[in-house]
């Protein structure tokens, strides 16, 4: 939500980081309550699942950092 | 018989301690290095304090930035009496504090007993293949963007009944508690020695017992901290409940309707277009932060109590 109300909500990869953004999270945020269509509500379902896998993918990827430090020191 | 009577050891000189030729050596091959070794300390440590007062400036800004624009426009008639219309000066977030209190004890109500259960579970079979993945998934979850926990509670709670909810909400706000207290929960009791345990179970304490009478007991300093400081972090938070409890313009305490939530309310003002309502987002801000300062207070109180001094 901090993001989302300073980030600038373009729907466009700018090449400069001083230019508005979006992210997936508050892309959700602002649109969630406006989708009336199933359409666009399950893109924005695909969005949050998205969010899920990178979750999911960054914590497995921690947990096999862990995982390894600690076999080296067995 | 020139014998002497008693030998006489002569004084003792104070050894002058010369270097040998290895210690020469050594202290010749390291002596740019110990100006290095110094100087690189310095720098260090240099930095490692400005880190320290980085870490806290966010914080006194914030602070300064709130008390700034918030604190003329917090006064009782702000905890009191409802938002007015726009273009009308003065009215608060009565609705909203309440509000924010019912969701929160909710979530609380429905969080905190899972997740001290599953943190009891965690903590009392380490090795089992349940406990790695419930582990694992409790990480997952607690890294989970709010937002998504959010159109799960949608998309659970709102869409099948066609109705905004407070319970929503609070469900949404539960699901992101519970793998916080949980790991919190799993790691106090850890803590407790184990010949605490053993003792109990001497004594002819089934498990069950050992591990809720006496394990969680012993815990539970730690157990209450860890669920203080939960409940303070999803009190502001306001993505999960922006499509579940809605928000409110007016007096709203039945569970099933959507009901209006002190963060929900600072959105909806502050990306207003109005100067009145950015004041009031300000105020409610300043009050949302004392509120959670004062959580985490009591947290740091109640591990102090009993621990002696906190141990940080």
């Amino acid at each position: 939500m901090a993001v989302t109300m300073v980030i600038g909500n373009r729907h466009e990869i700018a090449a400069s980081l001083f230019s508005p953004g979006y992210t997936m999270a508050s892309l959700i945020a602002n649109e969630f309550t406006e989708a009336t269509n199933d359409l666009h509500l399950s893109a924005l379902m695909a969005v949050g699942a998205t969010l899920l896998v990178i979750t999911l993918v960054v914590n497995a990827f921690a947990r096999w950092l862990v995982w390894r430090v600690g076999r080296e020191q067995a | 018989m020139n014998q002497p009577i008693a030998t006489v050891t002569p004084p003792r000189q104070p050894r002058i301690d010369r270097p040998s030729g290895r210690q020469t050596a050594f202290a010749e091959r390291t002596r740019g290095t110990l100006l290095r070794r110094r100087v690189v300390n310095y720098v260090m440590v240099g930095l490692t304090y400005t880190a320290a007062l980085l870490a806290t400036l966010p914080l006194l800004l914030i602070l300064w930035h709130l008390v700034k624009q918030g604190a003329t426009t917090v006064s009782m008639d702000f905890f009191t009496s409802m938002p007015k219309p726009v273009g009308e000066e003065g009215g608060g977030m009565a609705n909203a504090i309440v509000g924010s209190l019912i969701i929160v004890g909710l979530a609380s109500a429905m969080g905190l007993p899972i997740g001290v259960g599953a943190g009891l579970y965690l903590a009392e079979s380490k090795g089992t293949r349940l406990a790695t993945l419930v582990r694992f998934l409790s990480d997952v979850l607690n890294g989970l963007p709010s937002i998504v926990v959010g159109i799960f509670a949608w998309q659970l709670l709102v869409r099948p009944f066609r109705q905004f909810s407070a319970l929503a909400g609070a469900v949404a706000l539960a699901a992101m508690m519970i793998p916080f207290v949980t790991r919190a929960t799993e790691e106090m009791i850890r803590l407790v020695p184990v010949s605490l345990r053993e003792a109990a179970l001497a004594l002819g304490y089934t498990r069950w017992r050992t591990s809720l009478t006496i394990v969680l007991r012993t815990a539970l300093p730690g157990i209450v901290t860890g669920a203080l400081v939960a409940i303070a972090r999803i009190a502001g938070e306001t993505a999960p409940l922006l499509f579940t409890a809605f928000g409110n313009q007016f007096w709203s305490l039945k569970p099933t309707e959507p009901m209006a939530a002190l963060p929900l309310q600072i959105f909806t003002y502050a990306i207003s277009p109005y100067d009145e309502w950015h004041a009031q987002a300000w105020a409610g801000a300043l009050v949302l932060l004392i509120l959670v300062l004062i959580i985490s207070l009591i947290a740091r109180f109640v591990t102090r109590s009993r621990f002696g001094p906190a141990a940080d």
